[in-house]
């Protein structure tokens, strides 16, 4: 990243994790540190920003009144903290870019608090929660050892990901799109799963996909919204460099070979039971449906399981897919309005199924989505959303209208715990044309809901 | 096709014998005993009738008794269908009438005669009360018979060589062969008194004998009615490969089915593989052909409606069932002569015997033992032989009073643990036959209640919406199988799967075929997603629309809030769907103490004459808010103003306790908020 670029938009200073029970002695203080990027920063600069986090977070806690500190703004950086765990601290840096020049630039609040948190929700999700990783010894800097090996794994990876540049709202919400379809065919779809599920009876849970949009998942609301993340922005991602052929996006590469190589994810699920699951990741592909299947860690998958799953299993969904495919086409080009058309886009987000829908983004299979307004009004349209969601979240349901400075109208409602933010860019336009507009979208798609007025 | 052997265990028995046999006087040197097919009349004849005639039968309630002269031995003898006309043939020249009142003869006889002199009478048939068929060595010879006039009238003559013929009371067609060989079938049709000549048809015969001879027998054409077609049975043995070769004959017999269509000669559809050769014999029950083997006393059952091997032209059938057996049948002997025997008073009666003659359609007669019996068909043994239960469906939507037995079927291949054998998808499969036949119901259901023009009606009774032998509707499925199995299933996770893997798949049949869903099935799912805790699964499927909106299912909904508050959005959705839930609308929101929200709903979708002020007043006032009330307030008094010209209220409104509370708030004057100021408000 060149320097010009860097100054344009938002970068990560540090990011760093740290255990906040234990006492150790003042010239080991240093082996508390759990994760902490960059890698190359001296010891001493990484206990100072420790030290003064801890200081920022115990000061906010005594005479804060409403709970936690959750950022630090400073001139040219935002902090962000999070307490994932009792006992565990993590924070994240980001510098800003050269405001100056680029007023509209500040970072919104909620939606890198959401990055943070979510950083930590992948954690756990591939290696169990931070206090799962803890080694019962004597010493309190070895119990941390093997939650410092994974935290180290994971997050040099996950970090090159985040999306920190171009963070809007929907990393906030981080919601699921579901595929539109008739009942018929989502009943077959139901159908498809119970057989499967009675089939092979070690599968716990299962989740349809078609493209990049969810059919059916049989998970708790928590955990789809992390693996259908993890699914969209990385594994699909990677699977475009597969061979068409391969079926297993994990699993066996090749399934009609004995000695092919294995590589199955291990997922912790349902977290809010006392101890989590822990499930293999079967994700098998045909057709553009892709089968997620969660099967507990402790049934040992065998050569014979994935050969029968593709026998039985593949011909069916290659019969539904035809169906389902023929559907999501008949659904985009019937509705002009769910492709987008220029002077009038939404963003919709439903926090009690975790239902998304946006036409300010495109999406692309494999790729993540990207703004596609008026470029121009691009960061000033969907900062301001995020403005009127945090504007809901102190103030309750309701309707806001506001104008931005590049003259696009936006309209944000709460109703019910679902979002809606409508943007009209049409030159000119009056707010009676604006209403008429926002009534007219919620006419044709949104009919069959009550968003109250 | 899958075939099944059942044991011969006690409840096994798929076939027996009526209960009430007919006995008759068994055959003796002096004694004759002859059935009419077409009356199902067994005649006893004494002495050439001088010493009595007794005639029984299936249909008739006393026997008939009477005398004639003898006048040479009795060579066939029928009464006309009313019972008004005895026809006796006694030589092959002639046949004898006489009158009948009250079921005595009037003693005065009449003659026919056939037509030419070298003519022999094969044998004759009363197609009607008055319409009566000579069938001779020449022809067909049609006669209305006028009893009074003690006379027949030639109706009209059909020239044909005939070796012999057979006749099916039930679509009224006459077959006679003819031909050296006896090949050459053809047939007539008798209807409104008129005896139509179809085209005629052979039947293939490889390896004919040199010189020719009567190859095909009468005992081995069986015309009959199957779904309301008209077919002929035609009985194949096996043939020699080589005439000359006196090697055993080591094939199999088959059944050949020709079907009669209306415009087109009769083809061969269907053929019917045998497990057996020997002496056999058909009999038809309930559209199913049953054929007997007499050597292995055994019987095979098929049915052409299930499917099988098609070359395109010809379906060939193995049995649905083979190597059935006939219940044992116990003989009541008279109590006097058991006593005298010291015998049991009940013998075993030989089944399969060498003595029975099977007569259509399913009638079995002992000439021996002097008796008659129909057969009938017992499908509570196929309970037990659900290995393939699709065609078991197939079959037994095809029978007539199925329906408990197919109902315990269900019930079993449902039923948990014990189903978890059956796969899901064959359960589907099994949940679309039935539903087809559902969708055939409601689909003429519909059509009798709209009024149609009669030349419209006639055209969708042709349609393929048949009415159906069965119909297993949804309360059916609910009463008899869920609801039992909900009230005592164990109370783990492993059954509630089921009953939503189960229950899913009934949905998606009924959805496939387009019936409504009835509230009650949509309830067995959302109680059994509800006990597994799956909310966010049972969200998914409102998501979808795959529940239909009804009130019961909102009510339901609200019910869950308090374990998934999410299940309140659900409900209110789905309320807004329906077109009359507004009111119900309102007192949600109104129990939410969403007061200005539940108003603007209301002022959008209530007329505003039918909005209750006083229920407003009421939530407003207890939700605390002074600006909340004050809204509320003045909106109904702008109300009033318009409708009535003054902001008051009516005294039925029962409005003038908030009338006083607004006085306490804001006191009398009038306040410069407007309504649509605090209307915008929260």
């Amino acid at each position: 990243m060149t320097n010009s670029e860097s100054e344009k938009s938002h970068s990560l200073v540090n990011f760093f994790v740290f255990d906040t029970s234990r006492n150790f002695p003042e010239d080991e203080e240093y082996k508390s540190i759990i994760y902490y990027y960059p890698k190359e920063t001296s010891k001493d600069t990484q206990m100072k920003e420790i030290g003064r986090t801890a200081a920022i977070l115990k000061f906010s806690q005594t005479f804060g009144t409403s709970g936690n500190c959750h950022s630090l703004h400073t001139r040219k950086t935002r902090q962000y903290f999070n307490e994932p765990e009792p006992g565990f601290c993590m924070a994240m840096t980001v510098k800003l870019p050269n405001m100056s020049l680029h007023n509209d630039l500040e970072p919104h609040d909620k939606v890198f608090n959401s990055l943070l948190v979510h950083s930590y929700h992948m954690f756990r999700l591939f290696m169990g929660t931070m206090s799962s990783a803890l080694k019962v010894s004597e010493q309190p800097e070895e119990e941390l050892e093997q939650l410092k090996l994974r935290a180290a794994y994971f997050y040099s990876k996950h970090l090159q990901m985040m999306p920190l540049e171009d963070a809007d709202l929907a990393d906030a919400f981080l919601g699921i799109q579901f595929l539109p379809m008739d009942k018929l065919s989502f009943l077959k779809v139901r159908s498809l799963v119970s057989h499967v599920e009675q089939t092979f009876p070690c599968i716990t849970s299962t989740t349809v996909l078609y493209q990049d949009q969810i059919i059916w998942t049989g998970l708790c609301q928590d955990d789809i919204q992390l693996i259908y993340n993890y699914l969209t922005t990385k594994l699909f991602p990677a699977s475009l460099s597969l061979n068409t052929e391969t079926r297993f996006l994990t699993g066996p590469a090749d399934v009609h070979s004995l000695t092919s190589e294995m590589r199955i994810p291990h997922v912790f699920l349902n977290h809010s039971q006392t101890i989590p699951d822990e499930c293999q990741l079967v994700v098998y592909r045909i057709a553009g449906v892709t089968v997620c299947l969660f099967i507990p860690a402790s049934v040992e998958l065998d050569h014979d399981f994935f050969a029968s799953l593709d026998l039985i299993v593949g011909p069916r969904i290659v019969a539904l897919s035809a169906d389902v495919a023929e559907q999501a086409l008949v659904r985009k080009t019937n509705s002009s309005l769910n492709t987008g058309t220029d002077s009038i886009r939404f963003l919709y987000f439903n926090q009690w199924n975790m239902a998304f829908k946006s036409t300010l983004h495109q999406s692309i299979p494999g790729h993540r989505r990207i703004l596609q307004c008026q470029p121009s009004a691009n960061n000033d349209v969907i900062k301001t959303c995020a403005d009127l969601c945090e504007d809901f979240s102190s103030f309750g349901e309701g309707e806001i209208l506001v104008k931005t400075k590049s003259d696009a109208w936006v309209i944000g409602k709460l109703s019910n715990q679902r979002h809606l933010y409508v943007v009209v860019t049409r030159k000119n336009a009056e707010l009676v044309d604006i209403c008429d507009e926002v009534r007219r979208l919620r006419n044709l798609l949104f009919k069959d809901i009550l968003l109250l007025e | 096709m899958s075939q099944t052997t059942i044991e011969a265990t006690e409840t096994n028995f798929l076939l027996q014998l009526s209960q009430t046999a007919i006995h008759f006087e068994p055959v003796t040197k002096i004694t004759n005993v002859f059935y009419d097919e077409v009356t199902r009349q067994v005649f006893t004849v004494r002495s050439g009738g001088a010493t009595g005639v007794n005639v029984k039968g299936p249909k008739m309630k006393n026997p008939i008794n009477f005398c004639v002269e003898d006048k040479g031995a009795v060579q066939s003898i029928k009464f006309s269908p009313d019972q008004q006309i005895l026809a006796i043939q006694r030589t092959s020249k002639s046949v004898e009438f006489q009158n009948f009142s009250n079921q005595v003869p009037d003693g005065v006889e009449y003659s026919q005669s056939c037509r030419g002199s070298s003519t022999t009478i094969i044998g004759f048939v009363w197609v009607s009360n008055t319409d009566f068929i000579l069938v001779t060595n020449q022809g067909i010879e049609h006669y209305q018979v006028i009893p009074d006039k003690r006379y027949l009238r030639a109706v009209k003559n059909h020239s044909i060589q005939g070796n012999w013929f057979v006749y099916c009371p039930l679509s009224g067609l006459l077959l006679v062969s003819s031909g050296p060989l006896g090949t050459s079938l053809q047939p007539y049709l008798f209807k409104n008194h008129q005896l139509l000549r179809l085209t005629k048809f052979e039947v293939d015969f490889p390896n004919p004998p040199q010189p020719a001879r009567l190859c095909l027998v009468e005992r081995d054409v069986t015309p009959t009615v199957l779904y309301n077609q008209m077919v002929v049975l035609v009985l194949k043995h096996p043939t020699k490969p080589n005439p000359t070769s006196s090697r055993e004959v080591t094939g199999k017999s088959e059944i050949v089915v020709y079907t009669l269509c209306k415009d087109s000669p009769p083809r061969k559809t269907h053929i019917l593989q045998l497990e057996t050769s020997g002496k056999l014999a058909v009999s038809i029950l309930d559209n199913l052909i049953i054929v007997h083997h007499q050597a292995s006393k055994t019987s095979s059952v098929f049915d052409i409606n299930l499917t099988g091997e098609s070359d395109g032209r010809v379906v060939t059938l193995r049995p649905f069932l083979a190597s059935v057996t006939i219940r044992p049948y116990f003989l009541n002997i008279p109590a006097s002569a058991a006593m005298l025997n010291h015998e049991p008073s009940q013998m075993s009666c030989e089944l399969y015997s060498p003595n029975w003659v099977f007569f259509q359609p399913n009638i079995i007669i002992d000439a021996l033992l002097g008796c008659l019996w129909s057969l009938e068909l017992v499908l509570t043994p196929l309970i037990n032989m659900a290995e393939n239960p699709c065609e078991l469906f197939d079959f037994l939507l095809q029978r007539t009073d199925a329906k408990p037995t197919a109902m315990e079927v269900l019930s079993r291949l449902m039923c948990f643990p014990h189903s978890l054998s059956v796969e899901l998808p064959v359960l589907g499969r099994v949940f679309d036959k039935l539903n087809e036949a559902y969708r055939n119901q409601l689909d003429i259901e519909i059509q009798s209640q709209i009024a149609m023009p009669a030349g419209a009606f006639q055209l969708a009774t042709g349609s393929s919406s048949r009415r159906p032998n069965m119909v297993i509707d949804q309360t059916n499925i609910y009463s008899r199988i869920l609801s039992p199995m909900i009230e005592n299933k164990p109370a783990n996770e492993a059954c509630d799967r089921f009953i939503v893997a189960i229950v899913s798949e009934y949905i998606r049949s009924l959805v496939q075929y387009h019936i409504p869903v009835q509230h009650f099935i949509y309830e067995v799912l959302i109680e059994a997603f509800a006990r597994l805790g799956q909310f966010y699964q049972l969200h998914q499927l409102f998501q979808y629309h795959a529940v239909a909106d009804s009130k019961p299912l909102a009510c339901l909904l609200l019910s869950l809030e308090s374990v998934y508050p999410a299940a309140y959005q659900l409900a209110i959705d789905m309320l807004k769907r329906i077109s009359n839930a507004n009111e119900e609308i309102v007192e949600i929101l109104l129990s939410k103490n969403k007061v200005l929200s539940a108003l603007r709903f209301a002022r959008d979708m209530i007329p505003i004459e039918s909005i209750s002020a006083r229920k407003f007043l009421e939530a407003a006032q207890n939700s605390q808010d002074p600006s909340v009330f004050y809204g509320v307030y003045q909106y109904f008094q702008q109300r009033n103003q318009r409708a009535r010209g003054s902001p008051a209220f009516l005294k039925g409104e029962h409005c003038e306790v908030y009338s006083r509370h607004f006085k306490l708030l804001f006191g009398d004057g009038d306040s410069n908020i407007s309504l649509s100021d605090s209307l915008s408000m929260g």
